[in-house]
């Protein structure tokens, strides 16, 4: 009988399936809140340098390309592109019927006037670095973009995903007080509606989106300032959206009874960062001893709640950068312990380090206002003290801590995280030229092979060839311990569970969200479209 | 009467151009500039880039030269921009205005007509039990972390009960409120408990005054007399000994003026109002230089007229400092 049942099932799942399918197509309305900290400052591309604006930016503009789902790029303005000469061209083949939400259609000449905006002095544009290799910008057609650079610059192509602005919207007036950076005008799948400052920014889906009309009616960003009451607020189910502290995820599964949890490697990283000019870690050994000495799984799962992972080198782990093949290093004392007596530092009768008379003592730094950040330069005290390394903490107001310390190279080591970009182009970071006041190598790391690995990485744009070099640049890196690389975080979030089509993947999470919607029968907001 | 207002008003210009100075000085003392939210520690802007930036807005000029760049503006009234959005600050500061004085008009009204009966009240009946619990509730009120009370308040009457919206001004919805009296209404469901919130925590310092105000008033000959004479104790008290003893609350209330463009960051960041606290406490933040000068130069307005008004009110009010005067 029970065979019998088993054969039979195969025709139910077929019936199910014919059935349900027809049903799944997804359906259009409802209004999707979503949260924030901060309110956006200005909704210009070439401008905006905030995330939150960012936020809405990425709904309302397009970009000449962006990142799918696996972070390679791919066209959204541009139909296509083709890299000819080995990257010194780039020519973009741009979608035809894009219509502004004006309606006035969308041309070469648009982006013409982005480029030229990006490059004016008199626009205050944060962007305009990623553009100085290129030569020209020329439109041979309404349709065709044709870029020439000086030298090839693999980054450079996704600098292009930098939403283009109008032409005829900008033509008069100062750019960067025009009106329309409050009230943008875009290609997107949404348009823009309502911003009461500090309360909400309200889109409507755009019917004529190249993508298709997105499902929802409305997207509305609500400012909520404080986490605690956004969590209640989410609770309460008014907002959609939120990013949750790890103890919120970790919270009883009763809180969440109509939000979904999920979690993602954030693209960033939290470090131990040594001063390398210091005499103390000028030797490799020492570093690497620290590095050994300091047990990162138990930072992850002290202060992180397991929600994050411990790293190896200097990439986000979900980056193809990262080198997977190379092991963080392990928690091992007694190697570490061996290390710094090769190195000369021997313990005294109650265990402390000394050489040629001096204690191993230092300052470790980091911000004030970031918890994790506090409690994770305490665990590396300790941990360090049971070594007999006798570690100071100072946590400094932020501005504070970056200009009088970090910015003149005063200090020993720090704890600081890098937010890095979604392409492994990290000269700035590492790049021996970059040490000067203000810049991001302020640890004074300098390795002859990894500046010309760093510049090679610019130059090719074969993803294979380009990927074996950030590879290399990894491992080089690990190897030199200029950084203790601690971890990178899980990103926290929770959607509401009506909500159907959020899919993690190495981009993030928000990726397809023009495809997300609600079935009818769930939906919670009535809205009028307005055509 | 005129001519000491014209000389107290002249006063005012020196007394706000010091204040003005110290500010713009001190405020440069803060490490950073307005320039860094945008760029600090972010490897995708280059430092070349943000040099650009500083010298596009003119910060890269010796503080001085700023200054008086700053001043010749400020006498066309010319505040100048925000340097974080590029927009005018006055009308970033007219923007937050009408919330910002409906909280407060509303919550120091609720204060006032709370405190003072309360005050007066265990004034007169000093040291009773009436006057210790109350003096129990009020200082429980003004030493409760605000943000306690308001996640609480939240949470009883937003989460559980669902009586009242947690945070915010208005309503998702609230445009597609047909009349003009569901918004009114939409509007003051959210306002009920920033307004108890604010209330509660200012209750204790008014209405010590009021009671310690009373007190005093009560033993007068005055109020001796007027007992003698036979009047009911609603004369006595309630007419005679409260008007003088709201003399010195007047004086209090002038004091009070900047309070309602003063916003609580504390308050304003928990209920998602969008205030002039947050607003100040923003651009302190994110040192927008322009957009810190304009407030302080308005609320320094504020308070020195507030203490010229408090002058002036209380000269109306007590016949014995007009006739000095």
């Amino acid at each position: 009988m029970r065979h019998g049942g088993a054969e039979r099932l195969p025709l139910h799942v077929l019936l199910i399936f014919f059935l349900c399918f027809p049903v799944l197509a997804a359906d259009y309305g409802d209004t999707y809140v979503d949260a924030s900290i901060g309110d956006a400052t200005v909704l210009n591309p070439v401008l905006s340098g905030d995330s939150a604006s960012n936020d809405i930016i990425g709904l309302v503009y397009n970009g000449l390309v962006k990142y799918d789902k696996g972070l390679q790029i791919v066209g959204d303005l541009a139909a296509s592109y083709e890299i000819k000469r080995g990257g010194l061209e780039i020519i973009f083949h741009l979608r035809r019927n894009v219509r502004w939400h004006d309606g006035q259609p969308f041309t070469a000449d648009d982006v013409l006037f982005t480029y030229e905006k990006l490059r004016d002095p008199k626009v205050q544009t944060p962007y305009a670095d990623q553009f100085a290799d290129v030569q020209s910008v020329t439109a041979p057609d309404p349709y065709t973009v044709r870029v020439l650079y000086k030298q090839p610059f693999a980054p450079g192509l996704i600098s292009w995903g930098i939403g283009i602005v109008a032409r005829h919207v900008y033509k008069d007036g100062d750019f960067n007080t025009h009106p329309a950076n409050r009230r943008p005008i875009g290609t997107g799948p949404y348009r823009f509606n309502e911003w009461k400052t500090d309360q909400y920014i309200r889109l409507d889906a755009n019917p004529d989106s190249f993508e298709g009309r997105p499902y929802f009616d409305r997207y509305i960003y609500r400012i909520i300032p404080d986490q605690a009451v956004q969590f209640m607020e989410m609770r309460n189910q008014s907002i959609d959206n939120i990013n949750l502290t790890p103890d919120q995820f970790k919270a009883y599964d009763a809180i969440f009874q109509n939000h979904e949890r999920y979690r993602y490697p954030a693209f960033k990283y939290v470090y131990m960062g040594f001063n390398l000019r210091h005499p103390l870690f000028k030797d490799v050994r020492v570093r690497r001893a620290m590095a050994l000495a300091i047990d990162r799984d138990s930072i992850v799962k002290g202060i992180l709640l397991g929600l994050g992972q411990p790293i190896s080198g200097p990439f986000a782990v979900s980056s193809w950068a990262y080198d997977k093949t190379v092991a963080p290093l392990p928690y091992d004392s007694s190697a570490a312990r061996r290390l710094l007596r090769d190195a000369g530092w021997i313990p005294d009768a109650q265990g402390h380090l000394y050489k040629d008379g001096k204690p191993f003592s230092f300052t470790l730094m980091t911000n004030q206002g970031n918890k994790v950040r506090e409690l994770c330069v305490e665990i590396i005290q300790q941990q360090l003290a049971a070594l007999g390394i006798d570690v100071q903490v100072r946590v400094i107001e932020w501005s504070t801590f970056l200009k009088e310390y970090v910015d003149k190279k005063n200090f020993d080591a720090v704890v600081l995280g890098w937010s890095t970009g979604r392409d492994p182009d990290h000269y700035g970071i590492w790049h021996s030229s970059q040490q000067g006041p203000g810049q991001y190598n302020f640890c004074s790391y300098a390795n002859p092979d990894v500046d010309r690995l760093l510049v090679e990485g610019r130059r090719t744009f074969d993803f294979k060839k380009r990927e074996a070099i950030y590879h290399q640049i990894h491992a080089r890196i690990a190897a030199d311990v200029p950084y203790v690389f601690l971890y990178c975080p899980d990103e926290l979030q929770a959607i509401h569970k009506r909500i159907q089509g959020p899919d993690v993947a190495p981009a993030g999470l928000g990726w397809n969200f023009h495809e997300w919607w609600v079935p009818k029968d769930k939906q919670r907001y009535k809205t009028e479209m307005v055509p | 009467m005129i001519s000491f207002l014209t000389r107290r008003l002249l006063q005012l210009i020196p007394t706000l151009f010091g204040i003005s100075i110290i500010s713009f000085f001190l405020m440069q003392l803060a490490p950073g500039g307005p320039v860094d939210q945008l760029t600090d520690l972010n490897p995708q802007i280059t430092p070349a880039a943000k040099e650009h930036i500083r010298e596009e807005m003119g910060l890269n000029r010796p503080i001085f030269v700023q200054y008086g760049v700053w001043l010749k503006h400020l006498v066309t009234l010319d505040f100048g921009r925000s340097f974080k959005d590029h927009r005018p600050v006055t009308e970033k500061i007219r923007e937050r205005l009408p919330a910002t004085l409906l909280l407060n008009v509303l919550s120091i009204g609720l204060t006032l007509i709370i405190a003072l009966p309360l005050g007066f009240y265990s004034g007169l009946r000093a040291n009773s039990f009436f006057d210790k619990s109350l003096t129990a509730f009020v200082f429980l009120g003004f030493s409760m972390p605000t943000y306690v009370l308001a996640l609480a308040l939240m949470l009883i009457f937003g989460l559980h009960l669902g009586w009242l919206p947690m945070s915010g001004l208005t309503s998702l919805d609230w445009n597609e409120h047909a009349s003009w009296a569901a918004r009114s209404l939409d509007m003051a469901r959210h306002l009920i408990l920033p307004v108890i919130v604010l209330s509660v925590t200012s209750l204790a310092g008014l209405s010590r005054y009021a009671r310690s105000s009373m007190l005093e008033v009560i033993h007068q000959d005055y109020i001796r007399t007027a007992i003698a004479k036979g009047l009911t104790p609603w004369r006595v008290y309630g007419v005679h000994a409260v008007r003088n003893a709201l003399l010195p609350i007047i004086t209090l209330l002038g004091l009070m003026l900047p309070d309602l463009i003063g916003g609580g960051v504390i308050i304003e960041t928990l209920f998602a109002y969008p205030g002039m606290g947050r607003l100040g406490y923003d651009a302190i933040l994110s040192r927008d230089y322009n957009l810190i000068m304009a407030l302080t130069v308005f609320s320094a307005v504020l308070t020195v007229l507030g203490n010229l008004a408090a002058d002036v009110a209380y000269a109306w009010a007590d016949p014995r400092i007009r006739t000095q005067s």
